[in-house]
């Protein structure tokens, strides 16, 4: 069978598209012939401005109408990225309909989606939102999610039928990238051969909640024992918000005995070979939808203790603990390493350490006021702040006008403006064009998925 | 993936373009390593594009697999990017230093040559190799194919000093990589003040064959060359130094009391010549001719201040001839300091002092150059070279 993806790829370092890797070498080893396209070029074979374009849409069309089964995964910004004119967005959506509905076998796998932006909204653009959703989704083939609770969301958010959304295993593609035993890695890795060894891993994101983890290791009771807390990852987008919470985790890490922060690039063995050296992992996210990280983890048999956001307590399988705050995820630690929980632990040094910034400050508040919302508005988020595209913080483009003025005042300053203006264009031109790169830099997307 | 299908000694060698007469330092690396550890015993596959020409990236070769001198070669069809000019753009000011956004980076990469059909083998058959050799680092084939199977990639980085070895987008292939070989001191105390590198590096040097013997008249008689000149081989473009070179001699043969001509091999347009300075370019020549050139020269010059390793100073030295460098590449400067048999310049005055000094003093000249045949024999014999790299493959991996 000749199927085709639709999806990132690499080199693109997104989840998405290491995911994309896997599920298309898993269809190779099937038997089928596989293609993907891809919205920017990449190591697909093929790529087409979909994202932006209506024309990339109907190049997708195409290539479709010529593959036995299309396998979209999906995220709004595959297909409407940098999108805001209405017009814009109508055609956009007129050709991605036409797509969906003439591509042949289309199946949709839908890593997220618009759930919160469209959730109880019932003002006549909510209703037609929430409609054009519903229809764009229910065209496919099949429209796929990887937990019951990314259904329900979509089934709120949109008004689909449940019956019309598939779950699909997350980790049913994922591939074993790392060989050998758990005394090998943790050789290979640098750790004590004996001890217990929790593993926070991914990118450096407040929304990680990875700080969680060590505030929570400080909270047990070891006695200099051999637990450990090893945070591991890089940071992906550097923005004062993710650098001031590295900041905090390398202080929090700093002033915990047993905590290490492991910054640097993981690579996808490397990551592996992390969680085949570990004995548990902690994932105490604030935010997400649906984790990869998890998937890996029950992968390798190895357990996790997880928050129960998003669609992670779906996810979560009889090796998995599902933890609601702070104190139930120092219990399940200390649970697992087999250790007690310290009396008033609070006033340990790891709390004293922290001190925060400005951005800090306002991150905690930001999460807090965003926890306090889904527990009394479920689904809704704080009104956002729209994004620049650059522009508007720049200042406008250098335009050569003719001088004005009359009589002979006039004419010399006129005649002295053609005498230099061939001096002067070449210096505008690249004016602009700096002004111009610099109002398409856009802002980077970040996924999830691992 | 897993390690059950991977076989002891079979390994590939990923590069750009791969054949006879595909010109570049990185190029003519992998293929003498692929020949060294073919005669060595190892099962080689040479995994690279169908393209020639650096500059077109014309799919000129057969794609597919071959047999080549008993290596399997798999080439893959290339694809050029078709937005040249946001490409051009963001070069232009990768090239001048800006601090280009993560987006930027990789649009900037993957609008030039990129080769899926190669990615696509490798992520379906690394698993079947014990290792897999990646050079240069600045292609798209090591930057997008390096990431497949870290567990089993040694980088042979070929590592410049130049604004594209800054980017955040090679990060996780110099830190993520199983090793990495570096073929100098200069270039792996580059690479550890640009990366956090893996545990695993080596310095293992690149490789020269001495040649049987040299024809330095004959090669004067082919080309109707006479008396002294400096010669330049390599690639003639602004990355290479070309245009520097030709400004320098201008300058220079304006001080000589006799100006010198320069003769020059290789790929490149030669551009616009200053008038006092005599160019004769003879093309792309075979690597004997080219030998025969290195010992009928006066003076073999190396204007380029992005070398990682610089085997034409090495074939220079072996042939005979001294070296004057441009000490802009901490490389060749290292290399003309531990074997005392080049001088550098900082710029056109010591570039025509340095010239004055070697055309005036023969003995010298003669003494330098036999310090330098030295130090290539001393050090960068190929059995050596390939000793280390085996050693490197079957300890790391």
């Amino acid at each position: 069978m000749r199927v085709l993806i639709v999806s990132p790829y690499p080199p693109d370092r997104c989840g998405i598209a290491s995911y994309t890797v896997q599920v298309a070498a898993t269809l190779r080893k099937q038997g089928h012939q596989v293609d993907v396209v891809s919205p920017q070029p990449s190591a697909a074979r093929y790529s087409a401005d979909y994202a932006r374009t209506t024309r990339g849409v109907l190049q997708v069309l195409s290539l479709s109408r010529r593959a036995d089964r299309t396998l979209v995964e999906f995220f709004p910004d595959l297909l409407f990225q940098m999108i805001q004119r209405k017009d814009q967005f109508i055609r956009q959506w007129l050709a991605v309909a036409l797509w969906f509905r003439l591509g042949r076998r289309v199946e949709l796998v839908v890593h997220e989606a618009p759930y919160r932006d469209l959730v109880g909204r019932t003002d006549p653009r909510g209703r037609i939102a929430r409609a054009m959703w519903r229809t764009l989704l229910s065209l496919p083939r099949t429209t796929y999610v990887h937990t019951d609770w990314e259904r329900r969301q979509l089934v709120a958010a949109t008004g689909m039928r449940p019956d019309d959304i598939t779950l699909l295993e997350h980790g049913e593609s994922f591939l074993v990238r790392a060989g050998g035993d758990r005394e090998r890695a943790r050789r290979e890795l640098g750790l004590s051969p004996t001890g217990y060894h929790f593993l926070s891993i991914g990118f450096l994101q407040p929304h990680k909640g990875f700080d969680r983890a060590i505030r929570a290791l400080a909270r047990l009771e070891t006695d200099g024992g051999d637990v450990h807390l090893h945070v591991v990852g890089s940071i992906r987008v550097h923005s004062p918000d993710v650098l001031s919470h590295v900041e905090l985790l390398r202080n929090l890490a700093g002033a915990t005995p047993g905590a290490a922060l492991h910054e640097g690039y993981v690579s996808d063995e490397l990551f592996d070979r992390w969680i085949v050296a570990c004995d548990a992992l902690v994932l105490p996210y604030r935010d997400i939808w649906s984790s990869g990280v998890l998937e890996r983890a029950k992968l390798y048999g190895r357990p996790a203790i997880v928050s129960d956001v998003g669609g992670l307590g779906d996810q979560a399988d009889a090796s998995t603990r599902v933890i609601h705050d702070d104190d139930e995820l120092s219990a399940a630690m200390a649970e697992l390493a087999g250790v007690p929980l310290a009396a008033g632990a609070l006033g340990h040094p790891a709390a004293a350490a922290e001190v925060l910034s400005y951005e800090d400050a306002m991150g905690v508040v930001t999460r807090r006021a965003a926890a306090l919302r889904q527990r009394y508005e479920p689904g809704t988020a704080a009104p956002e702040r729209r994004r620049s595209d650059g522009t508007r913080t720049l200042p406008p483009p250098v335009v050569l006008s003719a001088p004005d003025g009359r009589g002979l005042r006039g004419q010399v300053k006129r005649a002295i403006d053609k005498l230099t203006r061939w001096e002067l264009m070449p210096l505008v031109r690249q004016v602009n064009e700096i002004r111009e790169y610099l109002a398409r830099q856009e802002p980077g997307r970040e996924q999830e998925h691992r | 993936m897993t390690n059950e299908h991977r076989a002891d000694r079979r390994v590939a060698l990923v590069c750009n373009r791969f054949g006879p007469d595909v010109a570049g330092g990185a190029e003519l690396v992998m293929a003498e390593l692929g020949q060294g550890l073919h005669g060595q015993g190892w099962e080689v596959d040479v995994i690279t594009s169908a393209a020639r020409d650096l500059y077109t990236w014309k799919n000129e070769l057969p794609e597919g697999t071959s047999v080549e001198r008993g290596l399997r070669v798999l080439r893959f069809r290339t694809v050029l990017g078709a937005d040249q000019k946001a490409r051009n753009r963001i070069g232009g000011l990768i090239g001048a230093g800006a601090d280009v956004p993560l987006a930027d980076q990789y649009r900037w990469m993957n609008a030039g040559v990129r080769v899926p059909g190669m990615h696509e083998y490798l992520v379906d058959h690394a698993s079947e190799y014990r290792a897999l050799l990646f050079a240069p680092y600045l292609f798209w084939t090591t930057f997008a194919c390096a990431e497949i199977a870290p567990e089993r990639t040694i980088l042979h980085p070929c590592l410049h000093d130049e604004p594209e070895a800054r980017l955040e987008i090679f990060r996780p292939m110099f830190e993520g990589s199983r090793g990495i070989l570096f073929q100098t001191g200069p270039e792996q105390d580059l690479g550890r003040s640009l990366f956090t590198l893996p545990a695993r590096t080596a310095l293992v040097g690149s490789g020269i064959h001495p040649p049987a013997g040299y024809d330095a008249e004959g090669f004067r008689r082919r080309h109707g060359i006479e008396g002294e000149f400096i010669l330049y081989a390599g690639r003639r473009e602004w990355g290479k130094g070309w245009p520097e070179l030709l400004r320098h001699l201008e300058f220079a043969n304006g001080h000589l009391p006799r100006p010198l001509p320069l003769v020059t091999c290789g790929v490149g347009d030669v551009g616009a010549v200053p008038r006092n300075v005599r160019v004769t370019d003879l093309g792309y020549l075979s690597d004997e001719e080219r030998s025969n050139a290195m010992a009928a020269a006066t003076v073999y010059v190396q204007p380029s201040a992005m070398e990682s390793f610089s085997r034409t100073v090495m074939e220079a030295w072996l042939a005979g001839t001294v070296v004057v460098a441009n000490a802009a590449s901490a490389v060749v400067a290292w290399h003309c300091e531990r074997s005392g048999a080049g001088l550098f310049y900082r710029d056109r005055y010591e570039f025509a002092e340095a010239l004055r000094l070697l055309a005036d003093r023969r003995e010298t000249r003669t003494a330098m150059a036999c310090r330098g045949r030295e130090y290539v024999l001393q050090n960068y014999r190929w059995p050596d070279v390939l000793g280390r790299v085996e050693r490197a493959i079957e300890e790391w991996t």
